[in-house]
């Protein structure tokens, strides 16, 4: 069954919420622990602050472009010493395709990824730190998603009868990796500018033959390899 | 192929079409050593009237039909599976089902015996 887009947005706007809130919550206990200050040596917490952003390049793909794909997707990035982020990246994306066989393929689904980036800029023994970023990273990313199948004409010109699929609903999900490279930029206060490049590799391979997925939400067309660009804005709590 | 060999058979006349259907799909052609029979991709049996050197059998092919995305530019093609040969005796001695899977693969399904 088609999930509809409308769940699928409130789903992703509901995690949304929940993480703006836990970090919230986080940010409030760090600001009222005493972090011992040395006056030559600075430590670092473990913990030292919630990112979280959204990827807004759709605004230029989707409205401006109005291309057969769509994609929202947000992030929660952890800074860990200052040197290691893990991140948390949910989203919502479909497509609606007009092949050129005439098949129409449309598809909505939620996907979500998991990762770790790692700051290439290291200040030495972190006595001044730099609030912007220079990231390097993977992910792992999976969707689990329906998509459905229209106007599958099959002709057969001896026997004189041709028929007309429509409807047909297949559900599957699918993982993948991705390397990604990016630039964070603190602009004013907490508030951070941005933009990551991503190559996305899929695992497994699809049973010749099959009504495999066009497009795979979080991940882009059904290619062995894609390469995706995000632009970003952020906070950090 | 001829009774107890390996060896192909060529036939003076052939003529072959659908059950109820009018078209000929080999229309008193001579000199024929193997034919290409579309399998009907919505039912389960492809019959057809098939006249060799003037004798007339009826072959009667069982099959299973499968939808195959070639791709989402080319469009679906359907695939068959050869399950059971049934055939009058009047030309033909028997048929074996060499290669069950039929696609787009150009190879040989099966072999006819006189």
């Amino acid at each position: 069954m088609l999930i509809p887009l409308q769940h699928n947005t409130f789903r992703f706007f509901i995690s949304l919420i929940l993480w703006v809130s836990l970090a919230e919550g986080i940010h409030s206990q760090n600001t009222n622990n005493k972090v011992n200050v040395d006056s030559n040596y600075i430590r670092s917490p473990f913990l030292k602050g919630i990112r979280v952003e959204l990827d807004v390049s759709p605004l230029v793909s989707t409205f401006i472009l109005g291309t057969e794909h769509y994609q929202w997707q947000a992030a929660t990035q952890f800074h860990l010493r200052n040197q290691y982020l893990p991140i948390v990246e949910v989203g919502v994306s479909g497509s609606n395709i007009h092949t050129p066989s005439g098949i129409h393929y449309r598809t909505d689904g939620l996907f979500y990824r998991v990762g770790l980036d790692i700051s290439a800029i290291r200040p030495a023994n972190d006595r001044q730190p730099t609030n912007h970023l220079l990231l390097v990273g993977a992910r792992l990313g999976y969707s689990g998603f329906t998509y459905e199948l229209n106007n599958i004409v099959i002709n057969d010109p001896y026997w004189n009868r041709s028929e007309i699929r429509n409807g047909m609903q297949h559900t599957t999900s699918r993982f993948w990796m991705e390397i990604v490279a990016g630039l964070r930029v603190e602009i004013f206060t907490r508030a951070y500018l941005g933009w990551s490049i991503r190559y996305k590799s899929l695992f497994g391979y699809d049973v010749p033959g099959a009504y495999k997925p066009l497009f795979i939400p979080g991940y882009g067309m059904n290619n062995e390899n894609n390469w995706a660009f995000s632009y970003l804005i952020g906070y950090k709590f | 192929m001829q009774r107890g060999t390996t060896n192909a058979l060529t036939l003076q006349s052939l003529s072959v079409r659908g059950m109820n259907r009018d078209s000929l799909l080999y229309n008193n052609q001579s000199n024929v050593r193997a034919m290409i029979l579309p399998l009907n991709r919505f039912n389960q049996v492809s019959i057809f009237i098939c006249t060799m050197n003037g004798i007339t059998d009826t072959l009667s092919i069982y099959h299973t039909n499968n939808d195959f995305l070639i791709s989402y530019a080319c469009g679906v093609v359907i695939a068959h599976q050869i399950d059971t040969i049934l055939t009058t005796n009047h030309f033909i001695e028997k048929v074996n089902i060499i290669e069950p899977h039929v696609n787009t693969a150009t190879t040989q399904h099966l072999q006819i015996f006189h």
